[in-house]
C-alpha cells in the first residue's frame, strides 16, 4: 500500500481542505480588522478578536526562498525525494510554508498559491508560476523534477 | 523602526554560578529523563559538597519528562523546594533559567538552586517529538514534507546565502572548528576528523543544509547551581558572576524570512550593563542548531555587521588555542557545541552556559582555554513553523575567587 502524506491537522486548520474541495482559496480573516490569518488559528494575531472567517483570499504572492528536501522522517515524503519546498509571501502579508508545483520557479518570482487535496485527503497548499492553470496534487507529484 | 524606551535592569550583583556538571551524553538511551535529571543532580551536590536537602530552589527544562515536571521531581528526588521554576524553551531554556534563578536569590526566595536541562533519546522519539512540537507546526510545517527543523531551517540558510552572498565554505568554517574542539572535550559525542572537502561532500539534507550543518539528536543533561556569591565563598567554591544579560522573544515578527533575531534590540543595553563591549569577549557560546543561527547571532551580538559574517568567519580564528597574536580570534563554541557535542534536547539550551562556567573557573575538561575572563553566551530556541522565536544573552565573568 503506498505511503500517504501524515495526517495530522488540528481541528482549526480543517477548513483548509474544505476549501481545496471546492476548489476556492481561503484562509482565515479577521472580521473585525481584515488581518488575513496564517497558520490558522482561533484569535486574531492583530487585534485579538476570536471572529475569525474562512473566506477566499487573493492567491498572488512572491517566492522568497526554496530548497529540495533531501530527508524526510515521513516515509510518503521519503518515497518522493528530492521533494522541493519553499516560502511564499502573499501581497497581504501571509507568510506560507508550501509546496512547490516544480523546482523551475526563481527565487523571488511571482506566484499563485492553490489549495489541493494531498494522498491523504488533507488540504494543502501549493505555489505554482504566476497566472498557471488549475493543478492537482497529481501535477505536484509528478512535476516535481519536470 | 522606532526604539522602544525601556529601563536599564537592575545588576545581578551578588550571584555566583558555580559546579558546572554534564552527564555524558548517548546517541539512544533506554534510561527515561528522570534518570539524566537525577545524574545531574547527583552530579551538582557531589561537585559543590552539599547535602541534596540544601537544594531549595530548582529550575528544569526538558522536551521528553512528560507526564512528569518540576513538582513531579521534587517527590521523586525526595526535594523539598521552596522555589521551582520550568522552562520548556528548548535553546532559550539555560539563560532563562539562570535569569530566573538569579533574581531568587537577590530576593531571597532561595538559597541554592539547581538548574537542570536534561533529556532522553529513542529511536521514534525524535519524530513524534518535531510531528508535535507545536499546533502551528502540525498544522503548517509538518505536511509540507519537513524532516523536523530541517525545512524551516534550509529556508532560511538559503534565504540568507541569497541576501547576502554566503556560501557553503563560510558554514563550514563553523562547523570544521567546532570539530577540532570537539576533539578536545571530554564529552563530545562526535570527534572523527572532518576536513573542508569532507564537510562540503557530506549527504544533502535539505537545500544547502548537508549533514555537517545538522545536529544528532542524542541522551544528556547539562546542570549548574546559583548561589549568592558569599555562599560559594563559605563552600569553597570557585564561580562565575553574570555581568549583563538580555532576553527578547518573536522580534522582527514581520520579516518574512528570518534573517536576524532579538539580540540586535538589547546587545548593547547588555554590553553597557556589563561596561563592555564585544571586543571584551573572550569566549562566545551561540546556540549552533544549524551555523547560519551562529552566525546570526555573531552579527546580531555585535560582533560583525549584518551580512557580514562570512568575512567574519573567515578572518577569525574560532578554535580553543587559536594563538591570539596571530590574527583575530574569537573561541567559540569551545566544547564542539551541538554539531560536534550532540544535541541533548534541552540540554543543549543549558550547554553553552555550562562549559562557559567550566572555562572561567579553569575546570574545562581536556579544552581549557588559556588566560579567559569573560564569556558571551547566546540562546535561541523553540522553531514554531518558519522560525526560532526566543532570544537570550548573558555576559559572565570570573568571580574574584
Amino acid at each position: 500500500m503506498p505511503h500517504t502524506p501524515p495526517p495530522y491537522r488540528n481541528d482549526v486548520a480543517l477548513p483548509l481542505t474544505e476549501a481545496a474541495q471546492e476548489n476556492t482559496f481561503k484562509l482565515p480573516v479577521c472580521a473585525a480588522c481584515q488581518t488575513v490569518q496564517y497558520p490558522p488559528r482561533e484569535i486574531c494575531r492583530r487585534c485579538l478578536s476570536d471572529d475569525l472567517v474562512w473566506q477566499p483570499v487573493s492567491p498572488r504572492g512572491t517566492l522568497l526562498s526554496q530548497v529540495d528536501l533531501h530527508h524526510s522522517l515521513e516515509p510518503y515524503f521519503r518515497d518522493h525525494l528530492p521533494w522541493p519546498t519553499g516560502t511564499v509571501q502573499l501581497e497581504n502579508g501571509a507568510v506560507i510554508i508550501c509546496h512547490l508545483l516544480n523546482g523551475h520557479m526563481a527565487t523571488d518570482s511571482k506566484v499563485d498559491m492553490q489549495a489541493v487535496i494531498d494522498p491523504g485527503g488533507r488540504g494543502v497548499l501549493v505555489a505554482k508560476p504566476r497566472g498557471a492553470k488549475t493543478i492537482s496534487w497529481n501535477d505536484v507529484e509528478q512535476g516535481r523534477k519536470s | 523602526m522606532t526604539e522602544t524606551v525601556r529601563k536599564i535592569a537592575a545588576s545581578y550583583d551578588g550571584v555566583a554560578l558555580v559546579a558546572p556538571v554534564t552527564t555524558p551524553y548517548s546517541r539512544f538511551s533506554d534510561k527515561g529523563a528522570q534518570w539524566f535529571f537525577g545524574k545531574a543532580l547527583a552530579a551538582l551536590i557531589t561537585s559543590a559538597g552539599i547535602e541534596k536537602a540544601q537544594i531549595d530552589g530548582m529550575a528544569i527544562s526538558s522536551f521528553t519528562l512528560a507526564p512528569d515536571s518540576i513538582i513531579t521531581l521534587s517527590q521523586y528526588f525526595s526535594l523539598s523546594p521552596r522555589w521551582i521554576e520550568q522552562v520548556p524553551l528548548g535553546g532559550a531554556s539555560g539563560v532563562i533559567a539562570m535569569r530566573r534563578a538569579a533574581r531568587a536569590i537577590q530576593m531571597g526566595d532561595a538559597d541554592i538552586i539547581a538548574c537542570i536541562g536534561a533529556d532522553t533519546s529513542k529511536p521514534e522519539g525524535f519524530r513524534d517529538l518535531v510531528a508535535n512540537f507545536s499546533t502551528f507546526a502540525a498544522d503548517a510545517a509538518y505536511p509540507y514534507g519537513a524532516a523536523g527543523p530541517n525545512a524551516a531551517f534550509a529556508l532560511i540558510t538559503q534565504h540568507y546565502m541569497d541576501k547576502f552572498g554566503a556560501t557553503r565554505e563560510d558554514f563550514g568554517r563553523i562547523c570544521l572548528s567546532q570539530r577540532y574542539n570537539a576533539q578536545h572535550y571530554r564529552h563530545a559525542l562526535i570527534k572523527k576528523d572532518l576536513d573542508m572537502a569532507g564537510y562540503l561532500a557530506a549527504r544533502p539534507i535539505a537545500g544547502p543544509l548537508h549533514m555537517f550543518d545538522c545536529v544528532m539528536p542524542c541522551a544528556g543533561a547539562e546542570g549548574f547551581l546559583v548561589m549568592s556569591v558569599e555562599k560559594a565563598k563559605s563552600l569553597n567554591l570557585p564561580y562565575v558572576v553574570i555581568a549583563g544579560a538580555g532576553e527578547l522573544h518573536n522580534a522582527y515578527a514581520h520579516d518574512p524570512v528570518q534573517f536576524r533575531g532579538g539580540w540586535r534590540e538589547y546587545a548593547d543595553r547588555m554590553y553597557q550593563q556589563a561596561a563592555m563591549g564585544p571586543e571584551d569577549i573572550d569566549l562566545l557560546y551561540t546556540y549552533d542548531d544549524y551555523p547560519v543561527i551562529s552566525m546570526m547571532q555573531m552579527e546580531d551580538l555585535g560582533f560583525c555587521d549584518k551580512g557580514d559574517g562570512p568575512r567574519f568567519v573567515r578572518e577569525t580564528k574560532m578554535n580553543f588555542d587559536a594563538d591570539r597574536l596571530a590574527g583575530p580570534t574569537l573561541v567559540h563554541n569551545s566544547s564542539g557545541g551541538q554539531l560536534s557535542g550532540g544535541q541533548a534536547g534541552s540540554a543543549a539550551g543549558y550547554m553553552g552556559l555550562v562549559e562557559a562556567i567550566r572555562q572561567l573557573t579553569g575546570a574545562a575538561l581536556g579544552n581549557q582555554v588559556a588566560n579567559s575572563k569573560v564569556a558571551l553566551v547566546s540562546g535561541y530556541g523553540m522553531i514554531n513553523y518558519d522560525r526560532g522565536l526566543c532570544s537570550t544573552a548573558a555576559i559572565l565573568t570570573r568571580g574574584d575567587a
